[in-house]
């Protein structure tokens, strides 16, 4: 990892920089956002009941384990590669759809080795099912890094 | 098909905050993907390199990439770790985006 990201430094510009975003290494959750369509029309928050997370089997440490070796390339490419840490944030990134089958059948597509369990899925659609206009969610924790060379 | 990815924004606004504050900026995007974040980003680039090491996921990326966006994004099928660019290519990038990818 660390040299994939000491490799940019010969394409940047002498004053550009790198800027990393990669998950933080917490679970993904699952939530339903029941009455989300009045709420949004009455300028309310909607409820949000946490019914999972998201299962992710992409290596053999774990999704976690990568995100944390993405955190240690950083600081290591800081601590011993000259780069330096202009800032860092965090920010919640959702994955919104009106059903847990196309959240479930978009993170199997598009995640390395990720999917709903049955009891997440058994959950949200009960949720949904009684509470019209809810929505179901996956929430990542996302770092955002920007690095000078 | 109801997905919605960052409803509220808070990626592009996090990387908006981020981005350096200068006309026609060159950014070197690796691990684009199917082109989620770049399409959202581009507006504020003059020229985007985007590479992944993915061919089905660039193939998506094309089919789906805005006729105006083509002039300004070139896609490569590659790993970070055998991208050469060759002397005389423009190669200073104001950025090196690392998109979800290290």
């Amino acid at each position: 990892m660390v040299d994939a990201l000491n490799r940019t430094r010969r394409w940047l510009r002498p004053d550009g920089c790198l800027i990393d975003l990669h998950p933080a290494a917490d679970t993904a959750c699952v939530e339903v956002r029941t009455q989300a369509e009045a709420s949004r029309r009455a300028g309310l928050q909607p409820s949000v009941v946490r019914v999972g997370e998201v299962q992710d089997e992409s290596d053999a440490k774990g999704p976690l384990g990568r995100h944390h070796a993405a955190d240690l390339a950083l600081d290591e490419a800081i601590a011993k590669h000259g780069w330096t840490l202009d800032a860092r944030a965090r920010f919640s990134f959702s994955t919104e759809a009106d059903s847990a089958e196309e959240v479930d059948a978009y993170l199997r597509r598009k995640w390395r080795a990720a999917k709903l369990d049955t009891r997440t899925l058994d959950r949200a659609n009960a949720l949904v099912r009684d509470n019209p206009g809810a929505t179901v969610r996956v929430i990542e924790e996302v770092m955002i890094s920007k690095l000078r060379p | 098909m109801s997905l919605r990815l960052d409803p509220e924004g808070h990626e592009i606004a996090a990387l908006a905050a981020f981005m350096p504050a200068r006309h026609g900026l060159r950014v070197l995007e690796i691990g684009c993907g199917d082109g989620r974040l770049t399409r959202r980003y581009a507006h504020m680039a003059a020229r985007i390199l985007a590479i992944d090491s993915s061919a089905p996921e660039l193939d998506e990326f094309r089919a789906t990439m805005p006729a105006e966006l083509a002039r300004r994004i070139e896609l490569r099928e590659s790993p970070i770790e055998a991208l050469e660019i060759p002397a005389g290519d423009d190669v200073d990038f104001d950025v090196a985006l690392l998109s979800w990818s290290l």
